[in-house]
């Protein structure tokens, strides 16, 4: 039965594209019927994951295109359930946002395109996840650039998007040679002669320590790109914000976790039984990554780069409790090590469904306003007046504040941080402590990102035209973006649940189920979460606060029945308010570009221009930026050296014909002389 | 005899660790009389430790030792060095050649190093005053680095006496202090040097308007 | 069970009620110290009673964010009340969360407060804001790794268990000495006194948190006053009650309860004192120092940490 939803959820997927293509004077209605059709495909996905996570049933396809080598097969276990699940959730809501979204491509653009590629792209993620074999994988990972891709560069007359593509593809492509070369050693290792997953299983136990430790480079590297860790994050920010709204809402939500699951899958089934190295290089990656994609989040103007900084952030975080699982689980400590992978995979979860509908209300505010710059706007907050509340839950949520969902998983890391403390090494210890300071230095910068995206781009008056006359969008693009929220609050108060459904996942993987160890039940004999150190109950704080709010508001009415608001101008020195008195988001982060400015090494340009007397000022430009350190010291001398090799051997491309000819010939031969040794 | 003498109490534990923030402080403060301050109270912990050391052995020459610290190192070196600091009149503070946080990062990695490498003796030890041995290094070694990074004469000559400090205590927690002929004398060697710099400080102010060390290099040719 | 709903009431009433007398005692001691009479003892509640009592002036650019700040300013103050041991070790509520919940109920008010601070549009509020989220954030790390310390050495991160554990130490382990001072500076700034922030400043160079209240009047400016004089005190309060819990019960007998009181008022009484001292005798550090001041708080938690693995 599952395995018949998940054939026709694939057909369906196949369909809508075809749709998408089919019709050309109503482009309108192909679209909604592709997206539909989507729509639709994204629940029976859905189903799939629950029923494969609560009947614990792994579910196993072997397709009937049989060739030698490829074997097309699919497994969905509890680790590709729990990415389904996220990846469908997030397919879903963007399918339906969609709906209002591309009317802004109505009569402008092509958007048969669009909704080809959309669909393919969210068939292509579940396919990643699900594949069970080496060149499948593969095949399905190329597939899933190459449509997003395309999606990046839809809007492909602004320079910026191409710049943006080819740089995407460019990494895509690195981040592929390193997988396919790391599936390839493990191959050599292997003697099943298969490129089944199955057989990969036991790879860790029959390879050399060295070659497991180059397979572990080169999967950290490979999917390091993917997920957009520091340093290979230089196409995150850069191809997140061209693609189109509901794009760049799945791509970051979810698209970036399918490295995460790759992650998972090598380091914990393939590549078993790790040194705890392993484990300390990911922890260390994963901090360093997410301090410093949000301090690259808080010097951006642009709403949708701050978000794609976020993203890998967030990456940063999960890496962190991936790597602390890893840990744990090479020291045999494999309650903590489950833990950790729970606190990884909520994280997963969580981020997937707040980063979703942040990036929706991005598409909200570009929907009505035609720019993301968020020092054009400003006082959205009376004109979006449902965005607003929808943009703040995600902020709230994203800044790891209870009681939503950021905050549970922030506390489950916290947690598992702590538990660092049972580590024998006591260099791994301390490492562990400082991390837990530097994921707190990152909470504290994230809520002061989201303050400063929310504050410049909602409050105060709006600095210009755009945003004064900005409009609310369709209902159904805030209805999705409503049922996002929801989760994000559904996902907080009831962490236990979320919880259990990532525990099969951490179980399957580890041996270990810790269900029964961290839940407890608090007085009203409602579930809740704990661990050795602590215990925990969103629904019991927010029960409370919601009763002091109630005796605070009485009070306030019983103190003083006849309280009256008056209306007044905001006290600028006895000016009237203008838009420009306000704070924007340059201003606002200015204390922080001081701070660190080693890392920014910010620069300020001054220029006056005066008219005919000197001393009336014509205009004043001033400039002010950061110096993208990475790029500047690290990129550019990698591209002038490959530029500088490429030019060396250019002579080898002669163009004719023939010499290429006798380059094939001479190939040939060495390679059935080397046979022959 | 003095190895059946074991000293085991939190209170120099406590001490120690007082020590080790009143090093801290010497490194985090701009202000070269807060500097002074810090060595004076880091000084008066020091003392206040060793009086107790004195007690819990039953050694008692160590409280000759511990009047000294409080006469010389509590009172006289700090008096002469706000002296001078008034004498020569300097107007800018505590000047390095790194900046504040990277000489902090540093300082603080070289603590690390201190207690890292000392792990090993110290896990040996009773259930307290394990933390003599590593503070004392850290603050010997901080002590050096202020000497390489500091611009002043006279937070090189601070640097200085914490080195003796770390050295001082040392000597006093693991084995209770050096007979006293050497103690005496090593008080003695530092008193003299402290004023004999000082009075190179202002000499050296003299010539050259600034006590900048950078400068002597100028007397290269 | 009559105690166990009589407790988390007296816990929120002795923080609500005492809250306005710390700072009145604050000032009072200033004022001492420069040779003033200064205000009465108990002139934050006549400031209280006041603006309770008057009506608001409420700027035409802010939105509904603006009006809903005070109270989530209040009533996460609130909640933290019910999470911290004040006079027995026993906390009823503890189930409820951890001090990492804490933290981040800090970080609900602060969120709030300083969206409503951009949200009149007025440069005051933003310098405020942007200048507080500054000092937050670098005071963030070295919260969290104090934090850590104690919660490794006791065994947990709920409070009430912290408590309990310390009261079976005599002396403080030169660890927890370590996170005390770097706790010490992170509260000092946390809670916006002197050296970091000027309660009393209205200068807009130097002003960050009375910056961002600027707007509010009325009933809307008393929440706010009083929760951050809820905020200084509970800051206070898990200072004394984690590190000295001299004198707190462990049960939750009468008697008990009264002396516990008793020499919670002292500690409180200590600190307050020890903070007037130090404010009456330090100027207020220019804004770009601060990142100095919590590194040291930093790098001291850092060495507790380090101290309690290596050597223990």
């Amino acid at each position: 039965m599952v395995e018949h939803l998940f054939i026709i959820s694939i057909i369906l997927f196949a369909a809508g594209s075809l749709f998408a293509l089919c019709f050309y004077r109503w482009q309108m209605l192909g679209n909604y019927i592709s997206l539909i059709l989507a729509a639709i495909a994204s629940c029976f996905n859905i189903a799939i994951a629950t029923s494969v996570l609560f009947n614990h049933s792994a579910i196993r396809f072997n397709f009937l295109l049989y060739h030698a080598i490829i074997k097309y097969s699919f497994l969905i276990d509890s680790l590709s359930a729990i990415f389904i699940l996220a990846i469908s959730v997030v397919s879903f809501i963007a399918s339906i946002y969609s709906l209002g979204y591309t009317k802004l491509y109505v009569n402008k653009r092509d958007t048969r395109f669009l909704g080809f590629n959309f669909n393919f792209f969210l068939l292509s993620m579940i396919l990643v996840v699900t594949a069970n074999n080496a060149l499948v994988f593969m095949i399905v990972w190329e597939l899933m650039t190459l449509v997003s891709f395309f999606l990046v560069i839809f809007e492909y007359e602004n320079p910026l998007n191409r710049k943006a593509g080819f740089v995407y593809l460019f990494m895509s492509y690195i981040c592929a040679v390193f997988i396919s070369v790391a599936f390839f050693i493990m191959f050599s290792y292997v003697k099943t002669w298969t490129f089944d997953f199955d057989s990969f299983r036991y790879a860790g136990d029959v390879m050399p320590a060295i070659c497991k430790n180059i397979v572990f480079f080169l999967v950290l590297i490979g999917f390091g790109i993917k997920a957009g860790i520091f340093p290979l994050h230089l196409w995150l920010p850069l191809a997140h914000p061209a693609a189109p709204g509901n794009v760049s809402m799945v791509m970051s939500g979810v698209m970036i976790k399918t490295a995460i699951y790759g992650f998972i899958r090598f380091y914990f089934e393939f590549l078993t039984p790790c040194p705890p190295w392993w484990g300390v290089i990911i922890l260390i990656i994963g901090a360093a990554s997410a301090i410093l994609g949000i301090l690259y989040a808080l010097m951006e103007k642009d709403i949708k780069t701050l978000l794609a900084y976020s993203s890998v952030e967030n990456i940063g975080i999960i890496l962190i409790a991936i790597g602390l699982s890893m840990i744990f689980k090479s020291y045999n400590l494999m309650a903590l090590s489950s833990l950790a992978m729970v606190a990884g995979l909520y994280h997963v979860l969580n981020h997937a469904v707040f980063k979703s509908l942040l990036f929706g209300c991005a598409g909200n505010i570009y929907y009505s306003t035609h720019t993301k710059n968020i020092e054009q706007l400003g006082g959205l907050i009376k004109r979006l007046q449902i965005t607003a509340p929808l943009f703040l839950v995600g902020a709230l949520a994203i800044s790891a504040i209870p009681p939503l969902n950021g905050f549970m998983s922030e506390w489950l890391v916290f947690q598992s941080l702590l538990n660092g403390s049972n580590i024998p090494s006591v260099i791994v210890k301390v490492l562990t402590a400082i991390c837990g300071a530097t994921v707190a230095l990152t909470g504290a910068l994230v809520a002061t990102c989201f303050v400063k995206a929310f504050g410049i781009s909602f409050l105060a008056l709006p600095r210009s035209e755009h945003a004064q006359h900005a409009k609310e969008v369709p209902v159904i693009m805030y209805v999705s973006m409503g049922l996002l929220a929801g989760l994000c609050v559904f996902m907080g108060l009831f962490p236990v649940k979320i919880m259990m459904t990532v525990n099969h996942a951490s179980t399957e993987l580890l041996g270990v189920n810790i269900a029964k160890a961290i839940t407890s039940y608090d007085w009203l004999q409602t579930k809740t979460l704990q661990t050795n150190f602590s215990e925990i109950s969103p629904q019991s704080a927010t029960v409370f606060g919601l009763m002091f709010l109630a005796i605070t508001v009485g009070a306030m009415t019983l103190i003083n029945p006849g309280f009256t608001k008056k209306l007044y101008e905001t006290w600028t020195c006895g000016i009237s308010p203008e838009p420009r008195f306000g704070y924007t988001a340059t201003a606002f982060s200015k204390p922080f570009r001081i701070i660190f400015s080693n890392l920014y090494r910010p620069r300020l340009e001054i220029k006056t221009t005066y008219s005919v007397p000197k001393y009336f000022v014509k205009s004043i430009m001033y400039i002010s930026e950061i110096t993208p350190i990475f790029e500047k010291y690290f990129y550019a001398p990698l591209s002038r050296y490959v530029l500088s090799i490429s030019n060396k051997v250019r002579w080898i491309h002669t163009g004719s014909v023939h010499m290429y000819l006798v380059y094939i010939f001479i190939t040939l031969l060495i390679s059935m002389l080397a046979i022959r040794w | 005899m003095k190895q059946h003498i074991i000293v085991n109490s939190q209170t120099i534990d406590v001490l120690a660790v007082m020590m080790l923030m009143a090093t801290v402080l010497h490194i985090s403060t701009s202000r070269l009389t807060t500097c002074v301050w810090a060595y004076a109270i880091r000084s008066f912990i020091l003392a206040c430790a060793s009086g107790l050391i004195a007690y819990y052995s039953g050694i008692y020459h160590i409280f000759i030792t511990t009047g000294i610290t409080l006469v010389i190192k509590v009172v006289i070196i700090p008096g002469f060095l706000f002296y001078i600091i008034k004498k020569v009149g300097i107007k800018k503070e505590v000047e390095s050649y790194l900046s504040f946080t990277l000489s902090l990062l540093c300082s603080c990695g070289v603590i690390l190093i201190a207690y890292y490498a000392t792990e090993p003796i110290i896990r040996f030890e009773s259930t307290f005053m394990r933390h003599c041995l590593p503070v004392s290094i850290a603050i010997t070694l901080v002590g050096f680095f202020t000497m390489i990074t500091r611009k002043k004469a006279i937070t090189q000559i601070l640097g200085l006496l914490a080195m003796e400090d770390g050295l001082f205590f040392a000597a006093l927690s693991t084995s209770y202090g050096m007979p006293l002929i050497v103690e005496l004398g090593v008080f003695f060697d530092i008193l003299v040097s402290v004023i004999i710099m000082g009075i190179y400080v202002y000499r050296i102010k003299e010539t050259f308007e600034t006590t900048d060390t950078g400068f002597l290099r100028e007397l290269r040719e | 069970m009559i105690q166990l709903i009589i407790l988390p009431i007296l816990q929120i009433v002795v923080i609500v009620g005492l809250s306005p007398l710390v700072k009145g005692f604050i000032n009072k001691t200033e004022a001492r110290f420069q040779c003033r009479r200064g205000p009465s003892l108990f002139q934050p509640y006549y400031n209280l009673t006041k603006l309770l009592r008057k009506d608001a002036v409420v700027s035409e650019t802010a939105s509904w964010i603006f009006r809903a700040t005070p109270y989530v300013t209040f009533i996460s103050i609130l909640i933290i009340a019910l999470l911290v041991p004040v006079l027995s070790s026993t906390v009823p509520a503890n189930f409820t969360g951890d001090v990492i919940l804490v933290i981040y109920l800090f970080a609900l008010g602060r969120f709030f407060l300083v969206l409503s601070s951009l949200d009149t549009g007025s440069a005051f509020g933003g310098i405020g804001g942007s200048r507080e989220m500054a000092i937050s954030s670098m005071a963030e790390p070295a919260m969290m790794l104090s934090v850590f310390t104690v919660a490794i050495i006791s065994g947990s991160t709920n409070l009430s268990n912290i408590t309990q554990a310390m009261l079976s130490y005599k002396l403080l382990s030169p660890a927890l000495f370590l996170a005390l001072a770097a706790l010490v500076i992170v509260i000092i700034a946390e809670a916006g006194r002197i050296p970091v922030d000027n309660p009393f400043t209205h200068l807009e160079l130097t002003m960050i948190h009375e910056g961002m209240i600027l707007e509010f009047s009325g009933r809307y400016l008393a929440l706010i006053e009083w929760a951050s004089c809820m905020k200084l005190l509970i800051l206070l309060t898990i200072l004394v009650n984690t590190f000295l819990p001299w004198g707190v019960a462990s049960g939750l007998t009468f008697p008990g309860l009264i002396i516990s009181f008793a020499f919670y008022v002292v500690k409180i009484g200590f600190f307050a004192l020890l903070i007037a001292i130090v404010e009456s005798s330090f100027a207020k550090v220019r804004l770009f120092r601060i990142p100095n001041l919590l590194g040291t708080s930093f790098i001291l938690a850092v060495l507790a940490i380090i101290t309690h693995y290596i050597v223990s």
